[in-house]
């Protein structure tokens, strides 16, 4: 299996919204290779004509009524929020859609 | 009156001893807050405790045990005939289950002072049996870890020997049923965060089929593999709290329609003609040789109680530790993406973007151990290595689950070492992600399987317990309370972290 | 230089259902913000999402009547990305399993019909709507953002279009049959301008035989049939007149800026987003069987075209008048239900399409909230066939009814409106009018036919339009000879 490099970590780091400093970089791509070249050992075993498992029991067709429940109140809605504006989760900036 | 302290009891002789008017749910809960104020400064199990609210619903629950009402011939009776079990006990909850208006934190920082809007479908379940909750217990950070040393508040130390671990990631709630701060606690498992703390504080936890616990109101690690469970002093109450516990949830889809069981009704019956299969890859390299040993003593035992005891062979195995280090961690990162600040937790200070926002904020927030397990599972997710990892994994998986559907179609159960050896030190495994990972080989794969097992203890190395498990096909937690009662009374083991010295 | 364009719409479809895709909050519109939440909405820790079977059961609905295989077996993904207004940071929709794959929709053109195919229908949740402050609402010039979480969950329907649409035309076409249908079908209000209706197009532009290039773009922010088609008219102006050029082309996000008329640059994909898909664990899969998909297909009705088409035939209407009449499944459910009572089918369309139509348009309300029934315009026309009424004089009951909802019977009680086809009051009205007009009178004699309306007006005002028009000429020509 692969290695995991400077680059992917920086780039996983990225799509998971994490910043790596630079100097935790080294040791977070050698722990994460440590624990990679262990979980990749799943590709010594043949899984040819093997089905992947999504979910444990064997249930299908779960489905709940189309009937309205109470909703919260609004200000339950917001109490934890750390920052509101006019009843709105404020969200600072944004720079792109 | 009972002369002894009444943390020292076990939840079914309080319970007897309420239903009988022995007690009071007051007294009970009072005893149990001296005894917090006596080790907690120690043990540290708790995060959060909630004494005042559980006074008040001690004394409320008191009203309803002991309030009469006057009947024909000037006489008074009480108003409540029937007493359900476990009224008015005490009960501690890991601290990733939902708890509303009380303070909840996953052992996290990223959660700030989150106080839930809602309470976990178990919580519900536990007040309409009017148990008590005592506060929320200590656990690794969002249920990643085997040593509770990845909380980012404190690390619980090990009742039996302060300098060691509890186990992880339930290891407040082992530890605080261990020492007497709650008769009864939850826990959570996803790749033995009930029964691994459970065998290094020598207490009982019990992980159950996967859909037989509600998981509403359970802080999601890794969707497919989560559940909550009972952490006990014993099989009885055990089996009392699966009672309550278990059954169907329309709010959780995963959750299974099963008719309800009393589980106590297997503590009755005895274990001759069981077949129990003893599983060769969890007995081998890797497992030091006094748990072995233990485990040996232990298969004796059932002999001598009347069952069968031979070695079967679980070939695929040896990959479960790496799908779960792929499957777990790649669920995570999506269930951890919703910490983001906006509506809830920790909000990082002077960022100017929601981008920024978002990276100060989970980098100040996380720890490093789950920052590890959000990279790896984005990473096995990711375009080019889903295949290889993610969808692998799951492919094993499929192994593993028919591996064990072969076995039980001639085994009634299994067992092996809960873990590899006893509670190690704290601080010896803290900075090695991979050597922490190998003490949870013997109970990753039941998560993966989605059967249930649970952890009991069966010896002692240098005064620290050692845990057998015992494993059962789905939903036949019957067979483990029966199989694991049976050897609790013949082996008798003394709960002892309750010495003098504290 | 000659080029080929190919255009796919993407359009994202709230659908009515009473409460959301995964939870039991309402989905009413215009509910002040934040007011329609709950932990699970708003992605609070330890949450789980259910599936609401009804707005299943509308997606299988949907898929039927466009044709599309429908899947045995189905289930939900996450697709992981990160933005505000995404509160778990994933958003259950799917990815491999749709719902339904390779349908189609045939849209006409002048007669001509060009099939246009429907790649997949699939199910998804809502996001949270992003509120920006600032003059504009534009994000480009916010000072703030904030957002309510009342859209957030709300069942969303996405379907693709193969990209066979191959201009404009075909574009705006496909949009406006796929919107019928929708609202044949009941499933959603389509309405595009409280955003319930969303177009994002993706065009590109390539030199006929030239190797094929990847090159494509993502036009967003087309939230109307105008920006739709001042959108796409200036994307492909852009992208042709950038190959001309012999420039390149890139896999861009555009966004339509309505101030402008033009294509503003988003960010150039260097690639596509990884969403990361994997089936999502707390939804169990789902088995789609042949007895639930027969129950849904009894639940399509007579889809717009095919109704037209019948309507056309059966009725013998015209192909102007049939598409006018069935734009609407009221419309067409309002026409037959006349018909049914009253089988005249011409005079009941002029009505509808000439008179009906037009103060609906004029009170922007649709024709199943307005106050005629069918009732109301068949005793109207009972009333005009046995004579009680003049044409003339229906047109002003026709109004009150609209307006009030009184029944044309009530209606000419109260104010009087018989039609008067009394032979001496109408002679002795036509005398005095005679008398009144000499020269007119004289004029006429004197083989000037057209004073004859004049004559026939002054009837009218004095008997206030109520006069039996065609008694009237007949008198009053007899009075004339």
């Amino acid at each position: 299996m692969e290695e995991i490099s400077k680059k992917d970590v920086k780039h996983v780091a990225k799509l998971a919204e994490l910043d790596i400093r630079e100097d935790e970089l080294d040791k977070f791509v050698d722990q994460l290779n440590i624990v990679l070249k262990h979980a990749g050992r799943i590709n010594e075993i043949d899984t040819t004509d093997v089905e992947p498992t999504s979910h444990v029991t064997n249930m299908v067709n779960i489905f709940r009524d189309d009937i309205v429940k109470k909703c919260i109140s609004k200000k339950d809605a917001l109490l934890n929020s750390p920052k509101t504006i006019e009843d709105l989760f404020e969200v600072p900036l944004i720079t792109e859609e | 009156m009972v002369k002894e302290r009444l943390y020292k009891l076990s939840a079914k002789e309080l319970s007897d001893l309420i239903s009988k008017r022995e007690i009071s749910s007051y007294e009970t809960v009072k005893d149990i807050a001296e005894r917090i104020e006596e080790v907690e400064t120690i043990v540290k199990s708790y995060i959060t405790t909630n004494i005042y609210k559980a006074i008040a619903a001690a004394r409320k629950i008191d009203k309803f045990i002991y309030g009469k009402k006057r009947i024909r011939g000037g006489k008074f009776i009480y108003k409540t005939k029937k007493i359900e079990p476990l009224t008015g006990i005490p009960i501690a909850v890991k601290d990733n289950i939902t708890t509303k208006g009380i303070h909840t934190t996953c052992g996290s920082n990223i959660l700030g002072n989150y106080k839930p809007i809602y309470d976990a479908t178990v919580i519900n379940k536990i007040k309409e049996s009017n148990m008590i909750l005592t506060g929320k217990t200590n656990m690794d950070e969002f249920a990643m870890g085997s040593s509770t040393e990845n909380s980012s508040f404190w690390t619980t130390h090990n009742p039996w020997n302060l300098s060691n671990v509890p186990g992880g990631s339930s290891g407040g709630s082992a530890a605080a049923v261990a020492v007497g701060e709650t008769p009864l606690a939850l826990g959570t498992d996803t790749g033995g965060s009930i029964r691994q703390p459970a065998a290094l504080c020598g207490v009982v936890g019990l992980k159950p089929t996967y859909g037989l616990v509600s998981r509403f109101g359970l802080i999601a690690f890794a969707s497919s593999l989560d559940q909550i469970g009972p952490i006990t002093r014993n099989v009885q109450d055990c089996a009392l709290l699966l009672n309550i516990i278990a059954g169907h949830d329309s709010l959780d889809s995963t959750s299974v329609f099963k008719d309800k069981e009393d589980y106590t009704k297997y503590l009755k019956e005895d274990i001759s003609g069981l077949k129990i299969g003893i599983i060769k890859e969890l007995m081998g390299e890797g497992i030091s040789n006094y748990v072995k040993g233990a485990v040996y003593k232990a298969i004796d035992i059932f002999s001598s109680l009347g069952a069968s005891c031979e070695e079967i062979s679980l070939p695929s195995l040896k990959f479960a530790l790496s799908a779960y280090y792929i499957i777990a961690p790649a669920e995570a990162s999506s269930n951890l993406a919703r910490y983001d600040g906006i509506r809830y937790g920790l909000r990082a200070k002077k960022v100017k973007s929601f981008r920024s926002m978002y990276r100060k904020t989970r980098s100040q927030g996380f720890g490093n151990e789950v920052k590890r397990r959000i990279m790896l599972g984005t990473y096995a997710l990711s375009r080019g290595y889903y295949e290889a990892y993610y969808l692998q994994a799951q492919k094993v998986r499929t192994l593993i689950i028919n591996d064990f559907k072969k076995v039980f179609k001639k085994f009634d159960v299994l067992v092996s070492p809960t873990t590899p050896s006893v509670a190690f030190k704290i601080g010896e495994k803290f900075e090695d992600p991979l050597t922490m990972y190998l003490s949870d080989i013997c109970t990753i794969p039941i998560n993966l399987a989605g059967i249930p097992a649970i952890s009991i203890p069966c010896g002692l190395k240098n005064n620290l317990p050692i845990g057998l498990q015992i494993i059962a096909p789905h939903f036949e937690e019957g067979l483990l309370i029966k199989t694991a009662y049976n050897f609790e009374k013949k082996f008798n083991f003394k709960l002892k972290p309750l010495f003098k010295k504290f | 230089m000659e080029f080929e364009i190919k255009i796919g719409l993407e359009t994202h479809v709230e659908l009515i259902t009473d409460s959301k895709m995964f939870c039991g909050c309402s989905t009413k519109f215009g509910a002040a913000p934040n007011t329609q939440t709950c932990s699970i909405c708003l992605g609070h820790p330890g949450t789980l999402p259910v599936i609401n079977k009804k707005a299943f059961d509308y997606t299988l609905k949907v898929a039927l009547a466009l044709n599309c295989k429908i899947a045995n077996f189905t289930q939900f993904h996450r697709k992981n990305y990160f933005y505000p207004d995404l509160p778990k940071g994933y958003q259950i929709s799917q990815y491999d399993l749709p719902v339904g794959l390779n349908g189609y929709l045939d849209i006409k053109l002048n007669s001509k019909v060009k099939r246009i195919g429907i790649s997949r229908v699939h199910m998804e949740e809502d996001t949270a709507k992003l509120l920006h402050f600032g003059e504009t609402g534009r994000i480009s010039e916010a000072t703030g953002s904030g957002l309510d979480f009342n859209r957030c969950g709300i069942p969303l329907l996405e379907i693709v279009s193969a990209p066979d649409i191959k201009n404009v035309t075909q574009a705006k076409a496909y949009v406006m049959l796929l919107k019928k249908i929708l609202e044949y079908l009941e499933v959603s209000d389509c309405n595009m301008e409280e955003g319930r209706f969303r177009v994002d197009a993706n065009i590109s532009v390539r030199k006929l035989r030239d190797e094929y290039s990847k090159a494509r773009t993502e036009l967003k922010n087309l939230n109307s049939f105008r920006f739709l088609e001042k959108g796409l008219s200036y994307e492909i102006k852009r992208q042709r007149e950038i190959l001309n050029k012999g420039e390149k082309l890139y896999l861009e996000t555009r966004h339509f800026d309505s101030k402008t008329m033009t294509t503003k640059s988003m960010r150039i994909k260097e690639e596509a987003q990884d969403y990361r898909y994997f089936p999502e664990p707390d939804l169990v899969p789902i088995e789609i069987s042949r007895e639930w998909v027969d129950e849904i297909k009894k639940t399509v009705p007579e889809l717009p075209s095919v109704r037209a088409d019948r309507i056309k035939k059966q009725y013998d209407i015209s192909d102007n008048d049939a598409e006018i009449i069935t734009s609407t499944k009221s419309m067409a459910d309002f026409f037959e239900s006349c018909v049914k009572i009253y089988p005249y089918p011409k005079k009941i369309s002029n009505w509808i399409i000439r008179d009906l139509l037009y103060l609906l348009n004029q009170k922007q309300i649709q024709i199943e909230n307005c106050k005629i029934s069918p009732n109301h315009l068949i005793e109207m026309l009972k009333m005009i066939e046995v004579g009680k009424i003049s044409g003339k004089i229906a047109k002003s009951i026709f109004e009150e009814m609209f307006k009030t909802g009184k029944m044309p019977k009530e209606i000419v009680e109260q104010k009087g409106l018989k039609q008067i086809s009394d032979i001496d009051k109408l002679t002795d009205i036509i005398e005095q009018v005679l008398k009144e007009n000499p020269e007119i009178v004289t004029q006429y004699l004197s083989g000037k036919m057209q004073v004859f309306n004049f004559l026939v007006g002054q009837v009218m005002k004095k008997t206030k339009g109520k006069a039996n028009p065609k008694l009237v000429n007949e008198l009053l020509k007899k009075k004339l000879k």
